[in-house]
């Protein structure tokens, strides 16, 4: 920087400006409305006052106008403090400091504040469009800094696009390198990323209704691709919750299976009774942000990885919410035999809970059932084959009242797979057969393109389990019994129309171009995701050992230097040794005309002057003075003045000058 | 300590000297252009750092890859940088001659083959010259020197220097151009001590001005010397008029070095005023100094003559501006 400072050319600050309306736009929905709105109000009137009205507030305005929207951002995130409240205060110390920029040297400070904001759009925005849109906030923003060099810049007349692309093409093999080397160290603290509002997902209660508002989000919950084969439909069980607790309308966790609490009675102690049949399955599962704590599984999961554990209800959650997307990977038993020895007394209390009172008609038919009915097997089949024989599939169920179970069961008689779940748990429970309903997605969308599993909001279930002696517990589906293609085709296939039209991706499945369009755009994210997104310390570490063909870190140190050098050095040679311009054709016919006398005995020196050069001619070969003084002062003009029109003339002068030299 | 340090820097500077020798024409390459982080570039490094703890604290690979093309673009940026002053060839332009105590303009022309240069020309602690250099279209810059001394002025040691491409390298050059200005002495009003031709001014005795026959009065003018001012009229309130003495060429002024007191630069600066009074006013003036004699003449190039013999009178070489 120069000592003394000059002022921002116009074409630097049309950049800059350009520059922070783009880094600035993703932003809208995470900033408060009224910070975006003062946004575009300065960036305007900044461009205003570079036309010459207007004027720079003065240093108590500023101060003023800096305390008055921290006094705001306080009130509007009212002392909540999260990302978006950090996000929010860069913003805004963003957008005031254009109001005190003057001169070139400020640019700087703007520019490396833009640079940050990229990186804080991309803690919401890491999709691929995402990434795109960053890679041209982040030209817009070096070009700023380009422009920012050039003296031309006063006038307009400069073009950093060139030079730009050239400076970005050459730094992403470095950028690369880094990326796939660098060591990835774990998180370092935690602030929550406050978007957990705006996450739509299963919640940690059920009640009557909640599933359909579900099914009415396109929204993916995760991704899963198999290692091998894909399990068939119909045992494509997500488990995530288990709710044992009834208050008579809402079914939740009770203290056994609060995975969100972090008491120490919702871990497993039951491994030892978990007895795993048949083959295993080995899969991938990325997860969208939930802002919850809990994971999913299939079937019954055992998680690989050292931060995921498994619950009391054969759940698996972490320590941390998932703020970010999540890559784990699971092996999971399609057959199974959990606790099949005994339950605790604790256990089996919150497995038989129910309210003091309520549903009077249910609890009767229960225990007339079940004393018809010893065995459970028994009592469970005769529940679904009344199921099957009455009822109805809807997603807009009649709404129900205080005595919501009875109603359900021997009045409306339609409903939606929490009804069924509730209704069949509750009727176990007052049969005395340990129960409890499980929550989670059941199906998944098929990508043709890559071969995994997309699970969607849409798919959201409860389905229920009974606890049988020698057996454990035991998935039981009522709402297969009722919408068997529920289970077997997804939610969109077992509806009626008026029904179908609810679900989110109403319009998506019906037209299949776009559905396939869909679908490839979904493949690639997936990809984008699993491999760059995903690309963790384990797959680091595979991957670098699996290349460098050992896991030392020092074989990683040298390939590093060793690949940084290289491209350095390719783009140095670029930079150096670029293809020599063409070389004018005045030029290459004097230096014909230039060997032709050096034949003839007069060579040219180095670095002598067509006029010198002509003098010397003229005082040692008289004979030629005039015609190479014409010739002389001919390509002087041409190349000094820049006379081009004159070049016809000069090219006739040569050929008669070669013509009298020969 | 600072005598150390002097030391220090003076070593310093031969080596730098020697590294980017003194020439007419000088083309920069690698042996004298050196790169650094400018301070814009540490702020750089501290944003991909910053970026880098996000990246890493929330696990998000594409704040990483951001951090990480930060710390990429650093490394290029250098060498474009480098690649940005290496070729420049300058060239000093012979600059006209200027008067000690005033600031002349040495004008240097750049030049790059390759085109899409921007840099910048520092002369000591004055500002620095913004240019863009295009391919094969030399520009030339005047860069404002300080002429303290009269005498051969060789310019220090210019400071070429670009933050171009991203601001956050600083990549310069110090160059030694071999070029000298002649600095004629600062013209100081002064009278001759000794008439150089008789005639009576009609002024106080011992003080005889060199100037001719008394031909009227004019208004006075800033910086017209004391001794001109018509006192008498000044006392009778007719406000400061100067006598106007005659301008009709008769003979030649002598100007006398031995006719004129105090000492040897102070000499010269009168010397050189009066050549230049004489020259305003038309007429001959020769030059009369220890080891000197230059007929009475007038023009453009006698003037020159006088005055450059004047600005080399005795040692008048200059050694250079001070580093």
């Amino acid at each position: 920087m120069a000592k003394t400072d000059s002022v921002i050319a116009g074409q630097t600050l049309k950049h800059l400006l350009v520059a922070q309306a783009l880094v600035l736009a993703p932003l809208v929905f995470h900033i408060p409305y009224w910070l975006s709105g003062l946004a575009i109000a300065v960036i305007i009137w900044r461009w205003v006052l570079h036309r010459g009205r207007g004027f720079y507030p003065g240093k108590v305005s500023r101060t003023v106008l800096a305390l008055a929207v921290t006094a705001l951002l306080l009130l509007s995130f009212s002392g909540r403090f999260g990302m978006e409240t950090m996000i929010s205060l860069l913003a805004a110390g963003f957008v005031l400091k254009l109001t005190e920029l003057r001169t070139r040297s400020h640019v700087y400070l703007l520019c490396f504040l833009a640079y940050f904001v990229i990186g804080t759009q991309l803690l919401f925005y890491n999709q691929l469009v995402g990434m795109l849109y960053s890679l041209v906030c982040f030209a817009a923003v070096t070009a700023t800094l380009l422009v920012n060099q050039v003296a031309k810049a006063e006038q307009d007349g400069f073009q950093p696009w060139p030079r730009l692309m050239a400076m970005l093409l050459q730094a992403i093999p470095i950028m690369l390198v880094l990326f796939l080397a660098v060591p990835r160290i774990g998180s370092l603290w935690t602030v929550p990323l406050n978007n957990g509002s705006g996450v739509t997902g299963l919640s940690d209660s059920m009640s009557p209704g909640d599933m359909a508002n579900l099914m009415q989000s396109n929204e993916v919950a995760f991704r899963a691709s198999f290692r091998g084969a894909l399990p068939p439909p119909q045992q494509r069980y997500w488990r995530a919750l288990v709710f044992d607790l009834f208050d008579g309308r809402r079914w939740s966790q009770g203290q056994l299976h609060d995975v969100a609490s972090g008491r120490s009675s919702i871990w497993n102690e039951a491994k030892g009774q978990l007895e795993r049949l048949g083959d295993s399955i080995e899969y991938d599962i990325m997860l969208e942000p939930s802002s919850k704590n809990w994971l999913y599984g299939l079937a019954l999961a055992d998680p690989l990885a050292e931060d995921i554990y498994m619950s009391r209800g054969f759940t698996l959650f972490q320590r941390r919410p998932v703020s970010q997307r999540k890559q784990y990977t699971l092996v999971s038993f399609l057959q199974y035999r959990a606790q099949p020895d005994s339950l605790s007394d604790r256990e089996r209390r919150s497995a038989l809970q129910l309210p003091d009172e309520g549903n009077e008609q249910t609890r009767s038919r229960a225990r007339q059932w079940a004393a018809e009915e010893p065995d459970v097997q028994a009592l469970v089949d005769r529940f679904l084959a009344f199921v099957r024989s009455r009822f109805h599939y809807t997603l807009q169920p009649a709404v129900l009242g205080q005595e919501s179970v009875d109603e359900f069961l021997f009045t409306t008689q339609a409903g939606f797979c929490e009804h069924f779940a509730g209704s069949f748990v509750f009727f176990m429970r007052a049969a005395g057969v340990p129960a409890r309903v499980v929550v989670g997605y059941q199906g998944g969308e098929v990508n043709p393109h890559e071969g995994y599993l997309t699970v969607r909001q849409l798919d959201a279930h409860a389905w229920a389990e009974v606890w049988i002696e020698g057996l454990g517990w035991q998935r039981i589906d009522p709402t297969a019994a009722v919408a068997p293609q529920r289970i077997d085709r997804g939610v969109e296939f077992s509806l009626d129309d008026s029904d179908a039209q609810l679900l989110g991706n109403a319009m998506g499945r019906r037209f299949a171009l776009w559905a396939n369009w869909q679908l490839q755009w979904d493949a690639l994210n997936y990809r984008w995701h699993r491999w760059v997104m995903g690309y963790d310390a384990d797959t680091q570490k595979q991957f670098l050992s699996k290349l460098l063909g050992g896991s030392a870190s020092w074989r990683s140190v040298v390939a590093v230097i060793a690949a940084l050098s290289l491209i350095l050095l390719l783009i140095f040679v670029f930079l150096f040794f670029q293809r020599r311009p063409p070389v004018a054709v005045e030029i290459k016919m004097y230096q014909r005309v230039c060997a032709k006398l050096a034949a003839a005995g007069i060579p040219r020196y180095d670095g002598e002057g067509p006029r010198k050069y002509s003098e010397r001619v003229s005082r040692l070969r008289p004979e030629l003075a005039e015609d190479f003084t014409h010739l002389s002062t001919l390509i002087e003009r041409i190349r000094f003045a820049g006379d081009r029109s004159i070049l016809p003339e000069f090219q006739q002068a040569v050929r008669n000058f070669l013509r009298q030299l020969s | 300590m600072l005598a150390k340090f002097n030391d220090l820097k003076a070593f310093f500077w031969r080596v730098t000297e020697k590294r980017s020798p003194r020439a007419q024409q000088v083309t920069l390459a690698h042996r004298s252009i050196y790169v650094l982080p400018s301070k814009a570039g540490l702020g750089f490094a501290l944003v991909a750092v910053l970026l880098w703890l996000l990246g890493t604290n929330y696990e998000n690979n594409l704040i990483l890859g951001v951090s990480f093309l930060l710390f990429a673009l650093f490394l290029v940026s250098v060498l474009h940088a480098y690649r940005n002053l290496a070729g420049v060839r300058l060239r000093a332009l012979s600059a006209p001659p200027g008067f000690a105590g005033e600031h002349i303009e040495l004008p240097v022309e750049l030049s790059s083959a390759s085109g899409g240069v921007h840099l910048q020309l520092q002369y000591l602690d004055a500002v620095a010259l913004r240019c863009d250099l295009d391919k094969h279209r030399p520009h030339t810059l005047k860069i404002p020197l300080f002429a303290e001394r009269r005498g051969w002025l060789t310019p220090g040691r210019l400071l070429v220097k670009s933050y171009y491409p991203l601001g956050i390298t600083r990549v310069w050059s110090w160059v030694f151009l071999n070029t000298q200005v002649l600095i004629y002495p600062q013209p100081k009003a002064a009278v001759l001590q000794q008439p150089a031709y008789k005639g009576d001014s009609g002024e106080s005795g011992d003080r005889v001005r060199a100037d001719d026959d008394f031909m009227g009065f004019s208004r006075y003018q800033a910086g017209a010397p004391l001794s001109q001012i018509a006192w008498k009229l000044y006392a009778r309130g007719a406000g400061l008029q100067l006598k106007e003495f005659g301008a009709e060429q008769r003979q030649g002024v002598w100007l006398d070095f031995a006719a004129l007191s105090g000492t040897v630069e102070e000499r010269l600066s009168g010397l050189c005023y009066l050549a230049l009074h004489w020259q305003t006013k038309g007429r001959d003036f020769g030059l009369r100094m220890p080891g000197v004699l230059i007929e009475p003449g007038s023009g453009d190039s006698h003037l020159h003559e006088v005055l450059k013999a004047l600005a080399l009178f005795e040692g008048g070489v200059d050694r250079g501006q001070d580093r």
